[in-house]
């Protein structure tokens, strides 16, 4: 029972936290920018996944062709990435399409942050099986989402979720042939 | 061909455990059984686990029925009722596919077939359980095109799943939040099905007018 008390005071301490750092802050926490409502966070979350998914993509295919690196995934594997890619080229397109960038609260959450794409590995075959688990999880995400967002947004949401998992068998028909 | 079924399986498993468990959900209500409600009392969705928390004796599993019942609003009806006549013309459209194909496209049809009359059963037993009649499956259905040839059939089925796949996002579109979510998981299994007979994927299942 001795960690309650302890517990206690560090809740308290950071309940206090706020308030002594808007009392520093004066009138300017008044004109702090309202927060994005969770349909517009769960958007641009979305049109964060789809940008990973979009320079993962292009990440594998300039990896396929690099001569050394691709050796012995042949044309028909790049021509799969290619096709795959514009989907979701255009899956990005719609998403920021949905996201009006003069209204308050898509402006009150900044800027996107750029893509990342960490992990991708290097050789043809793992990168490939790579963009199969990172379509499967993308799949997912999208399809939790549905019920978070407005019904127009939560059936683009829930297309994209199924076009992206039709992708997964796919990239594994073409990791085996590549 | 074998990771796009493996894929597809583990898409149709999740959905009979949806399945299974939506159905049985709603005869709890209805029948007030302790079996049944035990049954209900495993579903995985907040909405279900809900009613059965309270179906633990008779007298409040028959509220849980009701509930069911006023819980269907008129854009749900018309939802579920768009889908389960969209299932109902796979299946049938899936007679007339398998007919036209042999070897391992006839189990897959086979396969797709049962698949669409069990979900076809199911959407009638939710609309049941609403307290709605989902209209009996017609006789015979209008097929989009001739079938005379395996790749006929093929595009047939994937024409099906078409259809079933923006059924179901109309239901992700109108249905309340438990149906909203079943819309979602069953488009993403018909349009899993439809890659497959086409051989190919498109970047919207079932919005056909988006991005053009």
């Amino acid at each position: 029972m001795s960690a309650d008390p302890t517990r206690r005071v560090v809740l308290a301490a950071s309940a206090a936290l706020p308030l002594l750092v808007a009392g520093c802050r004066g009138t300017q926490v008044l004109g702090t920018p309202p927060q994005p409502s969770a349909a517009v966070r769960h958007l641009r979350a979305a049109i964060a996944a789809e940008q990973s998914m979009v320079a993962s993509y292009q990440r594998v295919l300039a990896l396929l062709a690099d001569g050394r690196a691709a050796a012995g995934s042949g044309p028909v594997a790049r021509a799969t990435l290619a096709g795959l890619l514009a989907e979701h080229q255009d899956h990005l397109r719609q998403l920021r399409s949905r996201l009006i960038p003069g209204s308050p609260q898509a402006a009150g959450a900044g800027p996107l942050p750029s893509p990342s794409v960490t992990g991708v590995p290097a050789a043809p075959r793992p990168a490939i099986s790579y963009l199969g688990r990172a379509e499967q999880a993308a799949s997912d995400r999208l399809l939790s989402q549905v019920l978070l967002v407005p019904p127009s947004l939560a059936q683009l949401f829930a297309s994209i979720s199924a076009s992206e998992a039709t992708h997964v068998p796919v990239l594994a028909a073409t990791g085996v042939t590549s | 061909m074998s990771a796009a079924g493996q894929a597809d399986r583990a898409g149709h498993a999740g959905q009979a455990g949806q399945t299974g468990q939506a159905g049985h959900a709603g005869q709890a209500g209805t029948a007030g059984q302790a079996g049944q409600t035990g049954q209900a009392g495993q579903t995985g969705q907040a909405g279900h686990a809900d009613r059965a928390g309270t179906a633990g004796q008779a007298g409040p599993a028959a509220q849980a029925g009701h509930a069911v019942t006023r819980r269907l609003t008129g854009a749900s009806i018309s939802a579920l009722q768009a889908a389960l006549a969209a299932e109902q013309a796979a299946a049938y459209g899936y007679g007339v596919v398998g007919s036209h194909l042999s070897g391992t496209q006839a189990e897959s049809a086979t396969t797709d077939w049962v698949t669409h009359q069990a979900a076809a059963d199911k959407l009638d037993g939710l609309l049941a359980a609403g307290g709605v009649s989902g209209g009996p499956a017609g006789v015979a259905y209008q097929l989009p095109g001739e079938v005379h040839t395996a790749a006929q059939a093929t595009a047939l089925a994937a024409a099906l799943e078409d259809q079933v796949t923006s059924a179901y996002l109309g239901l992700v579109a109108r249905g309340s939040r438990d149906l909203r979510m079943l819309g979602a998981q069953e488009a993403r299994a018909a349009a899993l099905r439809a890659a497959r007979w086409r051989g190919k994927t498109v970047a919207f299942p079932g919005l056909p007018a988006v991005g053009r």
